[in-house]
């Protein structure tokens, strides 16, 4: 389903030297997998998203999605295929449009911008009905800016408008974690209820051990740029937040010896 | 007085164009578009030079819409493709213009004048005959006012309507709602697949296009057309959708596009008032100026008078700027 060869991706720093923030990575998904990626900052876990969006384009390598090869097709063409919700609870959503407006952007997408009724009948009456499933009485408010809705019920809203029509990839960035911890379950809770429901292909980048261990059926963690722990369906039902922590604690540790080492070289041969 | 005041209501009705077009700039797309400076002439060039070639008037006004359309994709190309700063690209755009125009009006003689039979005048007469027989009769129950004012306000009055609703239901397209989006959050909108370059140009032409008309009506109305013209229309557009703004809200979308239409008819109202007296004749784009400063500026005092910290979202509504 999506196939990720060799991917590349560095950035200028100042100083003239390119920091890497992907090196050589390797990832095949299933149709229907739910992958959770974990890393500390800076370990290529959202750079990662950003070039499967299509907001940044990738140094070397190939991104195919189903079979089409979109490494180099360009961002708002991708979102016809692929949904996203944002960290920023504040980048999915139009704040001053209605939920309503909101929604009917949502339908257009894969289907294009023309000079179509943006909103008929049909799908105010199908609007309502999928508010209402959600069951956080977004129903009640379709006619109110979005600003003047909740972090949460935003992202609620941004995981419907991302999933309105069935994207093949649903990328989510950290997507709970501008949020209070309550808030945060309820937009999981519903986020996997909706990829369970509509059995979606989803990529979820997440900062909360907690929810890595409790969702998806495959589990990735990033350190530095590559993806340095691959488990999936039992093994990962066995995995505990307390072992992931470890795991990253150890991580961290090496990385401090491969610096001393690097000083102590520096020390002795400059 | 009332004819004073009918030609006023027929100014603002000839100028709800241009507010339209400032409303698409400045409110969706968030920034003051000063491309309409130089596309408010250009449309006045372009009909003048039409129909001095011998075309008909709605040829005439509508090769000014497409050629004011041309320039605010120009100015949103420069935006889009090329990253130069909303502002300066509409300077930019504005700057070239003034020669553009020049060279359209094509002589040494800045000033053009239309020949009589080349106006909107008779189509206004004829409504205000259609509407009160003959205009014997309307002088006889007027009583002082010019029939062909009443004709003339009739019929920029239908035109506006006409375009609101028209741009009205064009904002409730899935492109139209893609234009108002790519104005508030181009991530969001980029995330539905919408090609937000390609919304902030057509915005811009849209916009532009307005402006040209409003320039041509004006033009026509005038009978003459100068060189020189135009400057400071982005203060009489942003005048008209700030009264607007301020006497109809900013609740509902259809509300706030027809407001800018309306606030343009009461700032052409209140212009007239003013200039009842001679003396105020020349102060029109100081007043004009003063008044836009005014409304950016007294809904903060306000606000701070009430007390408490600015909400974002209110202050980002008052500036709209880069």
């Amino acid at each position: 389903m999506l196939a990720i060869r060799h991917v590349e991706k560095s950035y200028p720093v100042s100083g003239g030297e390119n920091v890497a923030a992907l090196r050589n990575v390797d990832l095949h998904c299933e149709r229907g997998s739910f992958v959770v990626i974990v890393g500390a900052n800076g370990s290529g876990k959202s750079t990662l998203l950003n070039v499967l969006a299509g907001s940044e384009f990738v140094d070397q390598g190939s991104i195919t999605l189903g079979a089409v090869d979109i490494t180099r097709v360009p961002e708002h063409r991708r979102a016809a295929m692929i949904g996203r919700v944002f960290q920023d609870p504040f980048q999915g959503t139009i704040a001053e449009m209605s939920v309503r407006d909101n929604l009917a952007l949502a339908a257009c997408r894969g289907e294009g911008f023309s000079l179509r009724w943006a909103l008929p009948r049909g799908l105010r009456e199908e609007m309502r009905e999928r508010v209402a499933v959600l069951g956080i009485g977004l129903e009640d408010r379709l006619d109110q800016p979005v600003s003047s809705l909740s972090g949460g019920q935003r992202q609620i809203l941004t995981m419907l408008m991302a999933t309105w029509h069935k994207p093949r990839l649903l990328l989510l960035d950290e997507h709970t974690a501008a949020l209070d911890p309550r808030s945060a379950d309820l937009v999981m809770n519903l986020t996997g209820r909706i990829i369970a429901d509509r059995s979606l292909t989803v990529l979820m980048v997440t900062h909360s051990m907690h929810h890595a261990v409790h969702f998806g059926q495959r589990l990735l963690m990033m350190h530095r740029g590559r993806i340095v722990l691959d488990i999936r369906d039992g093994e990962k039902r066995r995995a505990r937040p307390s072992e992931l922590v470890a795991r990253f604690e150890e991580l961290r540790r090496m990385d401090r010896i491969d610096e001393s080492v690097a000083a102590l070289l520096r020390e002795q041969y400059l | 007085m009332v004819t004073m005041l009918l030609s006023g209501l027929v100014m603002g009705f000839i100028f709800a164009p241009l507010a339209l077009g400032v409303y698409i700039s400045y409110r969706l797309l968030r920034f003051a578009d000063i491309t309409v400076d130089g596309s408010f002439l250009l449309g006045g060039v372009v009909v003048a030079a039409l129909l001095k070639e011998g075309y008909g008037t709605v040829t005439g006004l509508l090769v000014a819409q497409v050629a004011g359309a041309l320039a605010g994709m120009m100015t949103g190309l420069l935006i889009t493709r090329f990253g130069i700063r909303r502002i300066l690209a509409g300077i930019l755009v504005m700057t070239a213009l003034y020669s553009i125009n020049q060279h359209i009006l094509g002589m040494t003689d800045p000033r053009y004048f239309f020949p009589a039979e080349h106006s909107l005048r008779p189509l206004s007469e004829s409504i205000a005959m259609a509407l009160y027989g003959s205009l014997d009769a309307m002088e006889f129950l007027g009583g002082g006012f010019l029939p062909e004012t009443v004709g003339a306000a009739v019929m920029y009055g239908g035109a506006t309507v006409i375009l609101s609703a028209a741009l009205l239901l064009f904002f409730h397209t899935r492109l139209g709602l893609a234009i108002r989006g790519a104005g508030g959050n181009e991530t969001a909108v980029r995330a539905m697949g919408a090609n937000v370059s390609l919304m902030i140009v057509l915005a811009l032409a849209l916009s532009n296009a307005a402006a040209a008309l409003t320039g041509a009506l004006f033009a026509l109305e005038l009978g003459s057309v100068e060189v020189g013209g135009g400057v400071g229309m982005i203060v009489t557009g942003l005048a008209s959708v700030m009264i607007g703004g301020a006497l109809f809200g900013r609740q509902r979308f259809s509300l706030q596009l027809v407001s800018a239409a309306a606030g343009s008819v009461l700032f052409a109202v209140l212009i007239s008032l003013i200039t009842l007296n001679d003396r105020f004749s020349e102060d029109i784009k100081l007043f004009t100026a003063i008044f836009v400063v005014l409304a950016l500026v007294v809904p903060r005092w306000v606000r701070r008078l009430r007390g408490g910290a600015e909400s974002l979202n209110a202050r980002t509504c008052a500036e709209g700027e880069d």
